[in-house]
């Protein structure tokens, strides 16, 4: 199961933070990105993208100036997951046409939607990017209109 | 808005977005290779034309921004604004929307935005698709740590999941699987059940998720079917079957054999996906639908495990997919290497099969030896797995993991650590230590070095070659990471250094165990000295091993390391200032020691013992002074601290016998007697609840004082230092208990002498004890009881207290059941009290109230509504309740009755039978069905809530066992799910329908009564119409003087606790089993008759009396006729043969009162073949826990019904051994009461049951575990109902049955 997925920038700023579990005060939560951050921004490229954490395991992507990162419990499947993230990368890149950190920023409500349809409980619910992009692009419609 | 409305219902077939079907992708990424489709320009992007001005400038700061601080400041800035905006009134939507927004990014950098949540809330509610989509995602992220709020949103979620537009009813769903809490399930279940079916692909998959979070929240709440999960599952949209996979996987986790038939279904998906023939879109770098496959093998693993037959199902499927992913793997398709890698966990989380454990091993070398760090990481993880299953498996690669141990990876080399911890074994072990030490240096992660520690400790434990390298390795440990080792691994290094190895197998060998030991000791002592000397700073736990050791065994290495030398660092040790006092003290100790193996004592350890004798600390103070005792008297140091004498038994004297003189001497001169730390709680218990209406009695008073005999007599049971003047309550309660007892027990003895000339067999004697203590506890537990017998004896003393028993209704119903037994009681009771009166007087005397008790009773009942003063209870003591107890007496008389009378009633009788039958068999059938449903639905059949077929137990009891009962048992344990093979228990095979609901005449073996005859053998005239007991027992006790030799058999029933029917009786010739069943709105209670011995028992005859207190109507097996005063001549019953009852009691029409117990109660009278007559008194106890039912309630129903309900009772369950845990407890509530269980928060628990057939009779229950300042936990409970007399039953009842 995901416990989260985070994306910080090479400077160790939230640019999107997702949670699956709950109970989790601000403080901790902060206390808890910097700390993973910070051990996945002290990791070689050549490293292997995982690192275990408490009672975590972290699988991390870098794609330039950002950092994704997924929290999974002791089951799920690394590579899997390393997958999912270039899925979501993808996904992304697609919905923003070449994205940046910055489009992510304007649009963290479309970020946070887009990762809505692709997991859903901690559980990968739908890879499919044209199923993922539909719903975003009939709200696009709807928000567009506002002026 | 209805412009909007119109669009999103068509969405999901816009076709405009097709232009982008041709997006070239990175088809061709490769394992691990940075793909960089992020890119930090800031042209590409333009800002959304609803961010106001304001944001995106802010935006474009933060992006630039240098540092996180910087960001911070700027984002503190923000909120400021934020709060003043939000606070504007008239906010228009379309700005809120806005400032939401603003709001989720703030809160995204870590900022409490507390004052944004209801605007987010608000935004959910609007009618604008994206006001309402940005609210509910806002509210998602804001409220996982403000559920409060969900309450506002539950309405329009449920509006919501009806709208027409896909994407509102989406939205609606992701929030319910991010924010639904239990109690709100039920709110939205039955539209998600229905959104099942939606024809909308995207709603379906949402609400297949939205299950998934109900199963996982509250597995209760969903009532389903494997065939409604099948149904999702194969939905033909891969996406929807994609989402049903996660509940499969969690149903394979929680509940797998739900699921176990399931495996061709799963294992023919897994075919097609791995064939390709899903839609192309879900093929991701040409790997068909990757996660699906890995979700499939894990639920394969977790249905496989330990499950010959099922993995065997899977064998093929699995190398099939491991093959197809193979070619991945070797094109470099990250994807490929994941399902390959899922492949090889579950072939080890199966049942082994060697051909896929050889194959998984193979693969698992493709990964180790891979030049990507992923994939050699992933390898050694399914290593570890391996091991356990293909221990080979490591050997192959050793060399590889050798490599791995000492890559600059940290996770790497931290994952090949557990692999090693894994593959130890009593020849690698050292190496394994010494690599593991040298990883344990480089970690800095605090968890992991403690895991690492313990995992460590554990292996040099299991696997130590000898103690030398035990104790030297633990050393080294504790060096790296003294603060992490466990605390009784130290110890456990101390008895070893001071105990040695223990193998006393040879005499030889015995002398060399000793040198080994010493030698043992010697290189601890040198290893620790040496460690003290270097002065290194370790933390406490490691000092105190080593002055221990070093106290104890210096002087083994004084040779190397001058005993003078070592004092003196223990003495700078001491001086230190980051030490526990704990560890201070140990050293005086050894400073001690020292001082005594040596005789010298340097001038620094002189100072130091003036210095810390006034320590702080008492501890040290103290062994300071028992340093300067020995010091003074060094002619007795060898005797008090000889060498090496850590090992020694010491001998205690537990009782301090010693002081009995000292004790005597005090008690004499006045002293009180010690009262135990328990005895005190409850007398505090006692007078905090006395003193709610007791308040003036601290004053003066004005009432004479106890009568002196009284007292006296106490005192000769309490010892003389009793105070006289000490009237406090309890011991008041002491005094008066005294004399009501023995006024209680002479009042029997002139009734009853006379019947006092009979030999007593040694059955009977053992009888009496349990008859009195049954008796006692009577007196002590129910005021009905002592009410009873009191008047029944006219003690006037008693007369009064009988005006308030009656406010307890309870005991009208327990009155003929009391009858019963204190007659008993009489008769057995009175011989021994004759031939032992001074017995009667250790035994703790039950008190007799004084006036102002009286008094404050009357107060307490109008105040508590009946329930008793607590300050009756003296101490928890055992309380066997007569109904119990099954007793039987045997005697040579047959029941009285006469023809006459038989013959008036046989006609009548058979009418009514007649017509309880066609009522019965209604009634009887309805709940079948209402049973068979309910097994239907739900496919545990153990919870069922309906009936409980758990066999009644705790309540009966035995110690007559040897009857053969097993055949009827397991015939209840296989069937318990079905209630036509009720009967077969004890009726054997189920037959024809004699016209008796479900009876069956196949066994009929007895022949038809032969009145006359048995008439002809009564004893005597004087028939009892009435089933009075009393008078019952009188005439036995007349017949019993006619008749000199008759058998007595005592049989008493003792508690048992198996599911077996409950054995009433067992003579050798009759054995009586009885069993209850609960069903919804009844309670049956099955009585089998069955004759054990080799020949007939002829002229058996049964009354039967069932207490008044429930309407219960009795059908038998074969068919017998029933005579009015109840009495059914079954006649003769050959060997093997049986005759059944069956009892249904249901409530009667308007009960309003209760009983906490009563009984069913039998006259058995037969001739044996040697035409002996056996006489048997048989009481089936009922009680009030047997007419409670479980009763199904949400946590929130609970809390309103809790308040709307009056009656309230209160009581504390002290000091209960049976409990460790509220979950025992709410194990035997279960089990004792029937209760639902509600919820357990904590250390509380709610639930509730109803009494049967009445929905409206519920009783709330509330227990929690309370600080425990005793050996074992006392729970206080709390239990409301709308019933007085019920609400007391239930206090009265679970008082006594939970101490059992």
């Amino acid at each position: 199961m995901i416990k989260f997925i985070l994306i910080v920038n090479k400077l160790g700023q939230t640019r999107l933070a997702q949670y699956y579990t709950t109970g989790l005060s601000i403080n901790k939560r902060v206390a808890l990105e910097n700390e993973i951050t910070r051990r996945c921004l002290s990791r070689k490229d050549k490293e292997c993208s995982f690192l275990e954490f408490r009672d975590l395991k972290v699988i991390y992507r870098r794609y330039a100036s950002l950092f994704f990162l997924v929290g999974v419990d002791e089951e799920e499947n690394e590579l899997g997951i390393l997958e999912f993230i270039h899925c979501l990368v993808e996904t992304l890149d697609k919905y923003f046409e070449n994205v940046c950190e910055l489009d992510l920023m304007f649009n963290i409500d479309k970020a946070y939607m887009i990762l809505d349809e692709m997991a859903l409980n901690g559980n990968i619910i739908e890879t499919n990017k044209k199923n993922i992009i539909a719903p975003l692009h009939i709200i696009d419609q709807v928000s567009k209109k506002l002026k | 808005m209805n412009k909007n409305h119109k669009l999103t219902t068509s969405f999901f077939e816009n076709t405009v977005y097709e232009k982008e079907k041709n997006f070239t992708g990175r088809e061709n990424i490769f394992p691990f290779q940075i793909q960089t489709p992020v890119v930090t320009t800031i042209v590409n992007s333009i800002p959304p034309s609803y961010l106001s001005k304001d944001f995106v400038n802010l935006i474009k700061e933060v992006g630039e921004s240098k540092s996180k601080l910087e960001e911070d400041r700027l984002i503190k800035v923000e909120i400021t604004k934020l709060k003043k905006l939000f606070s504007k009134p008239k906010l228009k939507p379309r700005k809120r929307c806005e400032l939401v927004i603003r709001a989720l990014f703030c809160e995204l950098l870590g900022n409490d935005v507390e004052f944004a949540h209801v605007k987010a809330v608000n935004s959910s509610q609007e009618s604008n698709l994206f006001f309402k989509r940005v609210g509910y995602l806002a509210a998602s992220t804001f409220l996982h740590s403000n559920q409060k709020l969900f309450l506002l949103m539950i309405n329009t979620i449920q509006k919501d999941l009806k709208s027409t537009s896909p994407i509102v009813v989406c939205s609606a769903l992701i929030t319910i699987t991010k924010l639904i809490t239990p109690e709100f399930i039920p709110a939205v279940l039955p539209k998600v059940l229905e959104l099942l079916s939606h024809e909308d692909k995207t709603i379906r998959k949402k609400a297949v998720a939205a299950m998934y979070t109900f199963l996982l929240k509250d597995p209760k709440s969903l009532d389903l079917g494997i065939d409604d999960f099948k149904r999702v599952l194969c939905d033909q949209d891969p996406s929807v079957m994609g989402a049903a996979l996660d509940i499969f996987l969690l149903l394979a986790k929680t509940n797998p054999r739900l699921i176990k038939s399931q495996i061709p279904t799963i294992c023919s998906i897994l075919k097609q996906v791995i064939e390709g023939r899903l839609n192309k879109d879900f093929d991701y770098h040409q790997i068909h639908a990757p996660w699906i496959q890995i979700k499939i093998l894990k639920i394969l693993g977790y249905l496989g495990q330990d499950d010959l037959k099922a993995s065997k199902e899977m064998y093929n499927i699995i190398i099939e997919t491991t093959k197809k992913a193979e070619i991945g793997f070797l094109n470099g398709i990250t994807a490929a290497c994941g399902i390959m890698y899922e492949c090889i966990r579950t072939i080890t989380k199966i049942y082994p099969e060697q051909k896929l454990l050889n194959a998984a091993s193979e693969e698992v070398g493709k990964f180790v030896t891979s030049s990507s760090n992923n994939l050699r990481y992933l390898g050694i993880t399914a290593l570890i797995h391996l091991v356990k299953a293909h221990p080979e498996a490591a050997v192959k690669h050793q060399i590889v993991i050798v490599e791995c141990l000492d890559d600059p990876d940290e996770t790497l080399r931290r994952n090949t650590i557990s692999l090693l911890f894994e593959i130890t074994n009593s020849t690698n072990i050292v190496f394994i230590l010494q690599k593991m030490l040298t990883y344990l240096k480089t970690v800095t992660d605090l968890d992991h070095k403690k895991d690492l520690v313990t995992r460590m400790v554990k292996l040099s434990e299991d696997y130590a070659i000898d103690t030398k390298w035990f104790v030297s390795t633990i050393n080294s440990i504790m060096e790296l990471a003294g603060s992490l080792v466990p605390r009784d691994v130290v110890y456990n290094v101390m008895r070893l250094i001071a105990e040695g190895t223990e193998d006393d197998e040879d005499e030889d060998e015995d002398e060399k165990e000793e040198e080994e030991n010493i030698e043992l000791k010697k290189f601890a002592a040198q290893e620790y000295a040496e460690m003290l000397l270097s002065e290194q700073i370790l933390p406490d736990m490691s000092f105190r091993l080593i002055i221990w050791v070093i106290g104890e065994y210096s002087y083994l290495c004084k040779d190397e390391f001058p005993i003078k030398d070592l004092m003196l660092a223990i003495c700078l040790l001491v001086e230190k200032p980051n030490i526990t006092d704990q560890t201070r003290a140990i050293c005086f100790t050894a400073l001690t020691k020292m001082v005594a193996q040596s005789g010298i004592i340097p001038e620094e350890v002189d100072d130091l013992v003036d210095k810390y004798s006034n320590s702080r600390s008492t501890d040290i103070q103290q062994r300071c002074y028992e340093l300067r005792g020995i010091l003074a008297n060094t002619d007795i140091i060898d005797e008090i601290l000889p060498p090496d004498a850590s090992n020694e038994d010491l001998d205690f004297d537990i009782d301090l016998s010693f002081l009995n003189e000292y004790v005597q001497m005090a008690l004499q001169n006045g002293a009180k007697p010690y009262i135990t730390k328990e005895q005190r709680i409850q007398m505090e218990n006692e007078s905090l609840l006395a003193g709610l209406e007791g308040k003036k009695e601290r004053g003066l008073r004005f009432e004479a004082y106890q009568i002196k005999s009284s007292v006296t007599t106490n005192m000769a049971v309490n010892g003389p230092s009793k105070s006289i003047y000490d009237v406090k309550t309890t011991e008041n309660v002491n005094n008066s208990r005294f004399v009501n007892e023995t006024q209680n027990e002479f009042s029997l003895a002139p009734n009853l002498g006379g019947s006092n000339l009979n030999k007593w067999s040694t059955s009977g004697y053992s009888g009496f004890q349990d008859e009195n203590e049954s008796d006692e506890s009577d007196n002590e537990t129910t005021n009905t009881t002592t009410t009873t017998t009191t008047t029944q004896k006219n003690t006037s003393a008693f007369s009064e207290m009988t005006g308030f028993g009656s406010s307890d209704i309870n005991s009208n119903q327990s009155n003929t059941n009391t009858n019963t037994n204190n007659n008993m009681n009489n008769v057995n009771v009175v011989p021994n009290f004759v031939e032992q009166p001074k017995q009667k007087i250790i035994v703790p005397k039950k008190p007799r109230k004084t006036k102002e008790e009286k008094k404050r009773e009357k107060v307490a009942n109008l105040l508590f509504g009946g329930e008793k003063v607590k300050t009756r209870k003296k101490k928890p003591r055992k309380t066997v309740n007569q109904t119990n107890k099954i007793v039987t007496n045997s005697t040579n008389i047959t029941p009285k009755n006469t023809v006459q009378k038989r013959k008036t009633f046989n006609q009548q009788q058979q009418n009514i039978m007649t017509m309880n039958k066609t009522n019965k068999q209604e009634q009887f059938n309805n709940n079948n069905n209402n049973m068979n449903n309910n097994m239907n639905n739900t496919n545990n059949n153990q919870d069922v809530n309906l009936i409980n077929f758990e066999m009644f137990s705790s309540n009966t009891n035995t110690n007559t066992t040897t009857s053969t009962t097993k055949t009827s048992t397991t015939n209840m344990n296989q069937n318990n799910s079905q209630v036509p093979d009720l009967m077969d228990i004890f009726g054997g095979s189920g037959g024809g329908n004699s016209g008796m609901m479900n009876t069956q005449t196949t066994n009929i073996l007895g022949q038809t009564p032969n009145t006359t005859s048995n008439n002809q053998n009564l004893g005597g005239g004087g028939g009892f119409g009435s089933f009075d007991f009393l008078n019952n027992q009188q005439s036995l006790i007349q017949t019993h003087q006619l008749f000199g030799n008759f058998n007595q058999d005592y049989i008493n029933v003792k508690s048992k606790s198996t599911n077996e029917p409950a054995v009433l009786l067992n003579d050798g010739t009759l054995s009586c089993k009885f069993i209850k069943l609960y069903a919804k709105d009844q309670l049956i209670v099955l009585v089998e008759l069955q004759n054990i011995a080799n020949n007939n028992a002829t002229d058996i005859a049964i009354t039967i009396d069932y207490q008044n207190a429930m309407k219960t109507v009795m059908t038998t097996d074969p068919v017998q006729q029933v005579l009015s005063n109840g009495q059914i001549n079954v006649g003769r019953i050959a060997s093997n043969g049986k005759q059944n009852f069956k009892f249904v009691m249901s409530l009667k029409e308007n009960q309003n009162t209760f009983f906490s117990t009563t009984s069913i109660n039998f006259r058995l009278s037969y001739r044996d073949p040697n035409e002996q007559t056996h006489f048997h008194l048989i009481q089936i106890p009922i009680n009030i826990g047997d007419c409670l039912r479980p009763k199904e309630m949400l946590t929130q129903q609970f809390g309103s019904k809790w308040n709307q309900t009056q009656i309230e009772k209160q009581f504390n369950l002290m000091n209960m051994s049976n409990i460790k845990s509220i979950k025992d407890f709410v194990t035997l509530a279960k089990k004792i009461l029937h209760l639902f269980e509600i919820q357990i928060i904590g250390k509380e628990v709610i639930m509730c049951s109803n009494i049967l057939g009445n929905e409206n009779l519920i009783c709330l229950f509330h227990g929690m575990i309370t600080d425990n300042y005793r050996e074992h936990p006392s729970i206080s409970c709390k239990l409301k109902t709308n019933n007085n007399s019920l609400a007391e039953c239930i206090r009265k009842f679970s008082l006594k049955e939970f101490k059992k």
